[in-house]
């Protein structure tokens, strides 16, 4: 007991001695977080950059100057940063160089052709980038509502004058001169209100106030750095083997047991270590907003228990140091990139969220994110079990493999 | 030249001599690219490359048909007509991406001119959700355009002379309404959307292959690169460079043979990566094979120049190795390789202006997204080469042989 306590803590010392070691267990995830933050502003995901665009207007009608007041409008102004242009040509040539987002090109004599109602179609142009696709898309999509309203100020007009003339109350003589005023209307009445209203429900486990961007990728990367410590502190006991270490210590009255449990006990520690100061330093640093403390203590108990397994029972798996190394990296990578290490869980379709759980990494994930959503310990309840049964099963499987290797 | 060429075949076979080497080399990155590239919406067919939504219409009302139709001629969504509980399946089941309800009484209360709501359920973190919202949005205005155009009609009738009775008056909206879907079907005003380029077939939202499939391949291949720095780190310590001294190669032949069989590993490797990118996820790689080629040759001097200057900087095997997996991962996340520039704030795209990654991105989207030939990435290449001329000086000058 006393000798796998001592190597325990000797495991911690080196661990906390050795420079590279560090940079993965606390730099590497601190570094990827600040990325994400740096990236996304922290909370929510609305740090789309204004959408530079060119607006060339050939129409010297009020529709086409109608087109340009909405894009240069005041609540559009987070949005767009449109730029007036007189060659649709140049224009073009400058989406073709990636330099804006989309070109917006109004054709000349559009307010006479729609005003006129004489059933022909105008088109706008909207040329984009595609390079990039969600800029266009939003470019386009405003267009597209300026379109429809004068749409429905057309067909207000043309629906209204016909029924007034079949029914005799407007002399066909009067047509040209009532129609203007009939097409406003219907613009302004669909424009002002909608009779049918989207109820908008979100699925997927977030609200629509945005995504948490920031809580969510400072535990993703922790499970992530987590892992690969692990599987390095695991490894170490395979680099004992190499050096004797552990055949000098054998020749005491230690058994393989204490050895074993020595090495377990002092990847453990250090897991614990890594994620303590992990999240003081995110909270600390970031604001980041872990959950209630005992929910939050229990879990990380959990999930640094099933994680040093997993990387005790791939070092027992291995021939040598330099297989466990690529075993372990390659295992780590694999169930960081299907459990939503990398990208949101949430994106992920609804298979691959299933087909992550049979690893811990997925549910250390969903744990934090339950926590930082205010959740308590009843609610961990799969979390708990599934971490706790894969810590028992990994062991027992990683320690009948290490006695093996050891005999 | 027959040195040289020695010294980096056999850097090559150290490099495959453990079969291990192959699942980072290619395994991996394959995994890596077909996930992200799932999950950021590379699923829908490619003949209609439409996000697919299930429409449940509870009401089946001329007006809520009008709605479908008008849906189904949007070019961001394609809606598909289902039962209620089938299409609960559906979007459980990732089948379709969005699911929109039609309540009963829809046409009634809209023939009223009283407001109704319609249900929308989508995903709420995908890009692609903005997208859907607005086609959604904009299918129902038009809908709601048309009753308002008769009420517009029927209330300037009323003006000039009253109905006499409320069943005339409610045939009067009923005949506006049909005029109005009419008139909206040949609409006076329209727009038409060009994408840039000869290459993409031009889909309103991100392909996730599109993003992922390059950016893994800037990743995953600056990963082998600044792994040379682990491979100078760990024959300096254990001699063999200076072993290799004692020889008639002088220290430049040395370096550059050693350089140079890392440099074919990242070309080899891209080469690979671009073929299945090109193949199993159908992108247009192969458009201009030459500016293709000059942003991959780019991107590899750059990369394995950066791998020589780390291992001008670290001491061991073991923090050479760290450091090489950790720059690597920061240097292609801030580069765009894991998300698109275009998401975020404009002075998170102008800092990073200064990393390699950055530009490598730049050039592989020039040639698959924008379709570029070789004038077209002239300027990306010559940025990567100028990060590697200033890489391999400090490499070279700092670099020790003992």
């Amino acid at each position: 007991m006393r000798q796998a306590l001592w190597i325990a803590l000797k495991d911690v010392r080196v661990a906390l001695r050795d420079r590279a070691g560090l940079l993965v267990m606390l730099a590497a995830p601190l570094a990827l977080t600040f990325v994400f933050v740096f990236a996304f502003g922290g909370q929510g995901g609305g740090g789309l950059a204004q959408i530079d665009l060119l607006v060339v207007n050939q129409d010297k009608g009020e529709l086409g100057a109608a087109l340009l007041d909405l894009l240069g409008a005041a609540e559009l102004s987070d949005l767009l940063a449109p730029v007036a242009a007189s060659d649709p040509a140049a224009a073009r040539a400058q989406v073709d160089a990636d330099k804006v987002a989309a070109a917006i090109i109004i054709p000349a004599g559009l307010s006479e052709a729609v005003l006129q109602g004489d059933g022909s179609t105008t088109t706008i142009e909207i040329y984009t980038n595609p390079a990039r696709p969600i800029s266009s898309g939003v470019v386009s999509g405003v267009v597209q509502r300026f379109t429809e309203s004068v749409n429905a100020g057309a067909a207000g007009a043309q629906v209204a004058v016909s029924q007034l003339v079949e029914t005799g109350r407007l002399d066909p003589s009067r047509i040209a001169a009532a129609a203007p005023e009939l097409g406003f209307r219907a613009a302004a009445a669909a424009g002002e209100r909608t009779l049918l209203v989207v109820d908008e429900i979100t699925i997927g486990g977030d609200d629509s106030d945005g995504f948490n961007f920031l809580g969510y990728y400072a535990s993703s990367m922790a499970v992530l750095f987590l892992m690969f410590t692990m599987n390095s502190a695991a490894r170490t006991i395979l680099e004992e083997q190499r050096e004797g270490t552990f055949d000098r210590l054998r020749s005491t009255p230690a058994a393989a047991t204490s050895l074993i449990g020595g090495k377990m006990a002092g990847t453990y520690l250090i897991g614990l270590l890594q994620m303590v100061l992990l999240i003081l330093a995110t909270r600390l640093l970031l604001g980041v907003d872990w959950g209630a403390l005992a929910g939050l203590g229990l879990h990380v108990l959990l999930v640094v228990g099933a994680m040093a397994a997993l990387g005790t029972l791939l070092a027992a798996l291995a021939r040598d140091e330099g297989q466990a190394n690529a075993l372990g990296t390659a295992v780590v990578l694999v169930l960081a990139i299907t459990s939503g290490n990398f990208l949101p869980r949430p994106a992920y379709p609804d298979w691959l969220q299933q087909l992550s759980l049979i690893g811990p990494s997925a549910w250390g994930i969903e744990g934090f994110q339950k926590l930082a959503a205010g959740a308590g310990i009843p609610a961990l309840g799969p979390e708990i079990t599934a971490l706790a049964a894969m810590t028992v099963i990994f062991f027992a499987a990683a320690t009948i493999g290490m006695r093996r290797q050891l005999r | 030249m027959i040195r040289l060429l020695n010294l980096a075949w056999n850097d090559i076979q150290v490099f495959f001599a453990s079969r291990s080497t192959l699942v980072f080399f290619l395994g991996l990155p394959v995994v890596f690219t077909a996930i992200l590239g799932i999950a950021t919406g590379g699923f829908s067919p490619e003949d209609d490359p439409r996000l697919p939504i299930a429409l449940v219409d509870a009401d089946g009302s001329s007006l809520a048909e009008l709605l479908g139709d008008t849906l189904a001629d949007s070019a961001v969504v394609r809606p598909l007509t289902m039962g209620a509980a089938q299409a609960e399946q559906a979007l459980e089941q990732d089948e379709v991406f969005a699911l929109i309800r039609l309540p009963a009484g829809l046409g009634a209360a809209l023939t009223e001119g009283r407001s109704i709501e319609i249900e929308l359920q989508l995903p709420g973190n995908d890009n692609g959700s903005l997208a859907v919202r607005e086609a959604v949005r904009s299918a129902a205005a038009q809908t709601s355009a048309a009753v308002l155009a008769a009420q517009v009609s029927v209330e300037a009738a009323e003006a000039i002379r009253p109905f006499e009775t409320a069943a005339d008056r409610r045939a009067y909206i009923r005949d506006g309404i049909a005029r109005a879907q009419t008139a909206l079907a040949h609409p006076a005003l329209e727009t038409s959307v060009t994408v840039s380029g000869v290459v993409s077939s031009g889909p309103q939202f991100a392909n996730g292959f599109e993003q992922s499939s390059p950016g893994q391949l800037v990743t995953w291949v600056l990963i082998t690169l600044l792994g040379g720095a682990a491979m100078l780190v760990d024959e300096r310590s254990r001699g063999t460079l200076r072993r290799l001294l004692t020889t008639p190669s002088s220290k430049a032949e040395i370096l550059t043979g050693k350089l140079l069989g890392r440099l074919s590993l990242g070309l080899v490797q891209m080469t690979l990566l671009i073929v299945v990118g090109q193949w199993l996820f159908g992108l247009p790689y192969g458009e201009s094979p030459l500016a293709l080629a000059m942003v991959v040759v780019s991107f590899g001097i750059a990369a394995t120049a950066f791998g020589l200057m780390l291992a001008a900087i670290v001491r061991t095997v073991r923090q050479a190795n760290a450091a090489g997996m950790v720059t690597a991962q920061v240097l292609a996340a801030l580069g765009g390789a894991w998300w698109p520039l275009e998401v975020t704030p404009a002075f998170y795209q102008q800092a990073v202006q200064v990393l390699p990654t950055t530009w490598a991105m730049r050039g592989f989207t020039d040639v698959i997204v924008r379709g570029q030939g070789p004038s077209g990435v002239l300027l990306e290449c010559g940025v990567l080469l100028a990060f590697a001329l200033l890489f391999l000086s400090i490499g070279v000058w700092r670099f020790r042989y003992e």
